[in-house]
């Protein structure tokens, strides 16, 4: 067993009866069912597996052949991008799998992983213990590891697949633990070389249920985190901004493109017997003020334990994500109402005219290149907000090494691209058009990057009055 | 971790500093600096923090 990882005692968790029912079944606490051509919501389903790249099927193969061959006692499932294609309605292409299995099978699916390790199959093999949000050792192990999907030097599908308790005497420890929460798990048969293979997939639910999930916990991204600076000190400055991951937004965009699949699917059941065809009478890029609520809505219902522990944990000093969509969904309608407000371009329409010359961007694809610039921007402040905290704190150990000169001059570095950046997003903002609510997701990034500036610019305009007094 | 009782306090200690120094030579500052929109910037660093994002 890989050192530390906890013992379960898997006799005790008692299996319930397979409850079989033309094409689902439960076990282990998870309603599983085989995704076969019939109705409409599964053969676009199916139809998007279909879709997917030879190089993702080669990869997926693997992965069910692993689970296959190593007869593993707990579900397992594909979660994040990979199963967000299936069940959004979104453009996207999957690009590597993430997903999660119980625990006791971890020492079996390992075996499985060394063996393709030893032919080539697999490379870059990295265990790594992981930990919760408040940085202690939770029990979950997560495999790292190269699918060869091909003979190029790219030719590589990234797996990370995480094993997780299923103990019920044992607390949650991942976003998603299929066996030990309630969960869906979507089928998808694969030939390969006369086999039968099975590919688990999170349901729409589930999927709704980690966006949520990681996005509660992601929105405390957009404060620079002082400890993580200082922990890194005397590093590479570069090392301080590994742990922001701005990824909120992105997260938000992705539970709106689960809603909006449920919402076409609705939509195309009751008119399923009409000529007109259904995308012709509704425009499902249109995002309206119920689907915001909505969005709202899943994120209370899934964070409730979160809130729980929230509150009995000195919560008042984390950001509240769900004030801060509600508080900015406020302030977007506001605005919209404003008489006279001008009618903006539209930070939508702006990123893909700037885009024209190669290829119209789809509303994903920019909240993807926001995301990016943002995460780089947020890098940026971190490292230099790292640097203004070392100068003042050699100044105070010291008096001789303090050179007001040589501070001076670094302020002034540090207060131009925070200018630079500050310009930037004041700009983005400019052409948020407020009637058109596919820029509200924009809108939040964009108002939590400006915010992200004013601690350190603050401080760095304190220091430089400070040292142009003296 | 993150520090979240930390980061809060550093943010409204330095909020509280930018205080002390006043709009007029906040807004200087900021005009010296060319920054853009300097007035409403001075205005809302020298404001509470939205408290969402806090």
């Amino acid at each position: 067993m890989y050192e530390g990882a906890p013992k379960i005692e898997t006799e005790k968790v008692t299996p319930e009866t397979i409850i079989e029912s033309g094409e689902s079944f439960e076990k282990f606490n998870t309603i599983f069912r085989r995704i076969k051509k019939g109705t409409e919501e599964n053969n676009i389903r199916i139809e998007k597996f279909n879709n997917f790249s030879p190089q993702m099927k080669e990869a997926l193969s693997c992965v069910a052949k692993i689970f296959k061959d190593a007869k593993v006692t707990y579900p397992w499932a594909i979660h994040g991008s990979s199963a967000l294609v299936l069940e959004g309605e979104t453009t996207k292409k999957p690009k590597d799998i993430d997903l999660a299995f119980g625990l006791p099978d971890y020492e079996k699916v390992l075996e499985q992983i060394k063996k393709l390790e030893q032919t080539g199959k697999i490379s870059d093999l990295k265990i790594e213990k992981m930990c919760n949000f408040k940085g202690n050792e939770n029990g979950c192990i997560k495999i790292f590891a190269k699918i060869k999907t091909g003979e190029g030097e790219k030719d590589f599908i990234e797996l990370e697949a995480f094993a997780q308790n299923v103990d019920p005497k044992q607390k949650k420890n991942g976003v998603t633990n299929p066996g030990l929460e309630r969960t869906g798990i979507n089928i998808y048969d694969m030939q390969k070389e006369n086999e039968t293979l099975e590919v688990n997939y999170s349901d729409r639910l589930e999927c709704e249920k980690f966006y949520c999930l990681l996005a509660y916990w992601e929105a405390q991204e957009y404060r620079i985190d002082y400890k993580s600076i200082r922990k890194n000190q005397g590093k590479d400055k570069k090392e301080n901004t590994s742990e922001i991951k701005n990824k909120f937004t992105q997260r938000l965009q992705n539970l709106i493109s689960l809603i909006k699949r449920k919402e076409k699917e609705e939509f195309q059941k009751k008119f399923k017997n009409r000529k007109v065809a259904p995308e012709d009478e509704l425009d499902f890029e249109h995002i309206s003020d119920k689907n915001i609520d909505q969005l709202i809505e899943q994120f209370i219902k899934h964070n409730k334990r979160n809130m729980e522990l929230e509150a009995a944990d000195n919560g008042e000093n984390r950001i509240d994500p769900i004030k801060l969509i509600k508080n900015q969904f406020d302030e977007f309608v506001n605005k919209r109402n404003k008489k006279n407000f001008p009618r903006n371009e539209g930070y939508i329409n702006k990123k893909q005219r700037e885009n024209n010359h190669n290829k119209k961007l789809n509303r994903e694809e920019i909240i993807d290149t926001l995301t990016e610039e943002s995460q780089n921007s947020m890098e940026k402040i971190t490292v230099l907000h790292y640097n203004l905290d070392e100068l003042i704190e050699d100044c105070e150990k010291d008096e001789k090494k303090c050179e007001p000169e040589k501070e001076t001059i670094l302020i002034n570095e540090i207060v131009d691209e925070l200018r630079e950046i500050e310009t930037i997003y004041q700009e983005y903002l400019n052409t948020i058009n407020y009637s058109d609510n596919r820029d509200f997701i924009p809108f939040i990034s964009i108002n939590a990057m400006l915010e992200f500036v004013k601690p350190t610019l603050a401080r760095a305009i304190e220091l430089l009055i400070k040292n142009t007094i003296k | 971790m993150k520090n979240y009782k930390k980061n809060r306090e550093n943010r409204l200690k330095v909020h509280e500093n930018i205080k002390k120094i006043g709009y007029d030579k906040v807004l200087k500052m900021l005009q010296d600096k060319k920054f853009p929109n300097p007035e409403k910037l001075a205005r809302e660093l020298l404001e509470d923090p939205k408290e969402n994002f806090l």
